[in-house]
């Protein structure tokens, strides 16, 4: 579910179709674009999930995956 | 003579009896078995059908979510069948083992208020009538088979739950069962009882160690029992049976009443190497209980500080003994780093670590000074019951909570940065958030430093020599402590670890970090004791907080170092277990008394190794003029061993580096194997190996090879002449070539060839 959503979110934001982004597809910064993308799907996250994502946490989310497990992590938590 | 038959023919009559019985409950239990399995099988079949049909594709869903609780409830009542069937058929595999052998042993005992003796019969596992609930026969480890191992004729007692019981004994019998068949039996004095000991041992060696339960002698039997003692140290000369004693203890621990009980996963065993792991693998699973987990050191160094790159103690030893590397620094800094004196130096360190060496920085955030590295330090240095990892960790928490706090008025003012910029005007939101990931991270990164501890970074930092003087103030230090220091400087240049590095840096990780993976972990089984040092000790003690520990060694086996018994006083002041007691087998049962008393001169001071007297060939030594007549004069014994039909003949040689050359010069000369890594191998047949690899082992034909005078001259070598003709079970040769080491005197033998 979160990583459909995920997928969804990331899909609209880069201008992608859904079904090319897998788990592995890589949250890389190259340049200020990639930059901004990221900021932006951290923002939708936390619409869509009601929840914080915190700033100094976002360097470790490398793939999509990673960022899922964040999310599923701070759900549990709640 | 009559009376032989009468009784004869009741054991005969007795045996048979029994095997009915065994042959009964084995075919109810196989029927019962089966019909768990089939129900087994059913409901399984049942829940993948409900699994596929419930479960779609997506996991995620709420449905799905209450499908597979329901599912877990299939699973459950499954899973406890199955355990059922697991307990039967492990019940199924000793009785079967039982038809071929049910008990070796009986006693006749009279408890002291009833006017008949009883019989008690003894095997490896009981046999109960579930009706009756009579005892067909002991298992070797109830309270009452105790009276066997530890008394003759006449009065008796044993030690069961509810206290003493006393009575007498007035029969010993021991049987040799085999196929179901009584071959013989033979009612024991002690004298019977030693020949039947005699032809026991008399056998070759075995690839894997067997069970001595028929045998285990009065002494060995006090320590497989004892259940008082938080720490038992065994002090055991070679071949004495302290790793048979170690493993029948375990057996006895997992097999004792139901509250006390140890479980599989409630033991482990530290083991020397690999080829010890495998030598040992089968005695508990004879013994019908499931093996424990075994560690290497070089496993619990992993485990702790996930390195991968760092000296094992096999290489650690190669490098010791190798007279050709001769390297006096290396040995010295070893030997400073085992000893109390650096483990002091240690603790002393990782306390210093947040008041001098832990380089706090002020944070700041959103232009203002967040927490000052004044306060962060003296905050660390409070609480200092926790571990310095934790204390840090709940700093960084502390630190960001703070900067939680303030992170939406941080983002406004981002924001209103990028609106009076206007030049992301559209995406201002994006923007403002971007910059505040990356500051963030550049905070985290920055906190981390000091929050996060590099271990080995910090170590470096431990040797550098100003430091090192201030931390060892007071401490006695070695005369070569400005080598060790560069030789350790320069070592931690490289990511490759030495031994003894890898092991300070185990001990500071556990002292610093949280680690507790062997919480569970009640006893803990040590074997060559003498072979580990005050900082594996130390390792030990935080690592199995709860545990309790059987510690065999051998003072006189060590290799590269010297030990005497204040070893065994180290041991119980490092573990600190109130209750601990010293044990000492002296009585060697491997070798024949030729090569015991032989290997006896290679003892320093008046150590006596009582030997039970087995008697086999005189050992001999052989010259080698040339480097072939030595090759031959070594492929000749060979020879004359596998003409005497022994099944393992060792080669052992000081090092890998002289087993190496060894095995290139005889390979083509005559079917031999290399034994030398770190890894599994098969320890039978012919094969070379070097003598720190054979600790803990036994062959049936020893060949020590290399006894020159260069290869064995220091008290140390000495030693290692003892481990290697200790190994031997019948047949003791040595062979060398040039000047004869010096222990091995030629003119006093009379027996050089």
């Amino acid at each position: 579910m979160i990583y459909r959503i995920i997928k969804k979110l990331l899909a609209e934001i880069i201008n992608a179709e859904e079904e090319d982004i897998l788990p592995e597809t890589e949250l890389e910064i190259n340049d200020r674009s990639d930059a901004i993308n990221i900021a932006r799907l951290v923002i939708e996250c936390e619409k869509s999930f009601k929840i914080t994502i915190n700033d100094e946490d976002v360097h470790t989310f490398k793939c999509v995956k990673d960022l899922a497990d964040y999310i599923i992590k701070l759900k549990s938590d709640d | 003579m009559g009376n032989k038959h009468i009784e004869s023919d009741f054991e005969k009559e007795h045996l048979r009896y029994i095997i009915e019985i065994i042959k009964e409950q084995l075919s109810d239990l196989r029927l019962s078995n089966d019909e768990k399995k089939i129900s087994v099988i059913s409901s399984k079949k049942e829940m993948m059908e409900e699994n596929s049909r419930r479960i779609s594709s997506n996991l995620w869903s709420m449905e799905n979510f209450h499908a597979l609780v329901e599912l877990n409830q299939y699973a459950s009542p499954l899973s406890n069948n199955i355990s059922e069937i697991e307990r039967e058929a492990n019940k199924i595999l000793s009785l079967e083992k039982m038809l071929n052998s049910p008990y070796f042993a009986r006693i006749n005992f009279k408890f002291d208020d009833e006017d008949e003796f009883e019989k008690i019969y003894i095997g490896s596992n009981s046999l109960v009538d579930e009706k009756t609930h009579d005892m067909y026969i002991y298992d070797w480890r109830s309270p009452i088979a105790s009276i066997f191992y530890r008394f003759g004729i006449g009065n008796a007692f044993y030690d069961a739950p509810a206290g003493r019981i006393t009575g007498e004994v007035n029969l010993k019998r021991q049987y040799e069962i085999s196929k179901g068949n009584l071959e013989y039996f033979f009612d024991a004095d002690i004298q019977i009882m030693d020949e039947f000991l005699r032809k026991m041992l008399s056998q070759n060696a075995s690839s894997k160690m067997k069970t001595i339960i028929e045998t285990i002698q009065k002494e060995q039997d006090i320590i497989i029992r004892n259940t008082d003692m938080e720490l038992i140290m065994v002090q055991g000369a070679a071949g004495s049976g302290k790793t048979s004693v170690a493993l029948h203890r375990v057996a006895y621990l997992m097999y004792r009443g139901l509250s006390s009980r140890l479980y599989a996963d409630n033991i482990v065993i530290i083991s020397p190497n690999t080829l010890f792991e495998q030598y040992i693998s089968n005695v508990l699973p004879e013994l019908g209980e499931k093996n424990v987990n075994s560690l290497k050191i070089e496993d619990i160094i992993q485990m702790v500080t996930k390195y991968e790159s760092f000296q094992t103690r096999n290489d650690f030893l190669e490098n010791l003994l190798d007279n050709k590397k001769h390297d006096y620094v290396r040995k010295c800094s070893a030997e400073f780093k085992s000893c109390p004196e650096f483990v002091e130096i240690l603790n002393r360190f990782a306390n210093d670590l947040p008041k001098k060496l832990i380089e706090f920085k002020d944070v700041y955030y959103d232009g203002k000074i967040l927490l000052s590295s004044h306060l962060m330090k003296s905050r660390v240095m409070r609480n200092k019951n926790a571990k310095l990892s934790l204390r840090l960790g709940q700093l960084e928490e502390y630190i960001l909570a703070s900067v939680h706090e303030q992170r939406k008025l941080r983002i406004k003012k981002l924001k209103y940065f990028v609106y009076s910029n206007k030049r992301y005007v559209f995406e201002e939101e994006e923007t403002a958030r971007m910059l505040s990931i990356y500051e963030s991270t550049a905070l985290i990164k920055r906190i981390r430093k000091f929050t996060r501890l590099n271990i080995f970074e910090l170590y470096k930092k431990l040797f550098n020599e100003k430091y090192f003087y201030s931390i060892a103030k007071g401490m006695d230090l070695p005369a070569c402590i400005d080598d060790i220091l560069d030789f350790t400087n320069n070592n931690l240049k490289y990511e490759y670890l030495n031994y003894e590095d890898a092991l300070a840096i185990t001990f500071l990780y556990l002292k610093i970090t949280e680690f507790n993976l062997f919480g569970n972990i009640k006893q803990v089984v040590i074997d060559e004791a003498q072979d580990y040092n005050a900082l594996h000790y130390e390792i030990f003690s935080i690592l199995f907080p709860a545990a309790h520990f059987t510690i065999l060694g051998d003072i006189n086996q060590t290799i590269g170092k010297r030990e005497d018994l204040s070893l065994y006083e180290e041991i119980g002041r490092i573990l600190g277990r109130p209750q601990n007691t010293l044990v000492t087998l002296n009585k060697s049962f491997r070798c024949t008394g030729e090569i015991s008393r032989y290997s006896e001169k290679f003892l320093s001071g008046n150590t006596k190794i009582d030997s039970f007297g087995r008697s086999g060939d005189e050992p001999e030594i052989h010259a080698g003029d040339t480097t072939d007549s030595y090759d031959d004069k070594i492929a000749r014994e060979i020879l004359s061993s596998r003409g005497k039909h022994y099944q393992s003949i060792a080669l052992i040689c000081k090092t890998r580096r002289d087993a190496f050359s060894l095995y290139n010069r005889l390979k083509e000369k005559i079917d031999i194997r290399l034994i030398s890594g770190d890894g599994k191998a098969d320890i039978s047949g012919t094969f070379i190996i070097p003598i720190y690899s054979s600790k803990g082992l036994e062959f049936d034909s020893v060949l020590i090879c290399d006894a020159d005078n260069e290869h064995y001259y220091t008290e140390e070598d000495k030693m290692l002449l003892y481990i290697a003709s200790t190994r031997a079970l019948h047949r003791l040769n040595i062979f060398y070539t040039g000047e004869i080491s010096r222990f091995l005197s030629t003119k006093e033998e009379g027996c050089c060839r």
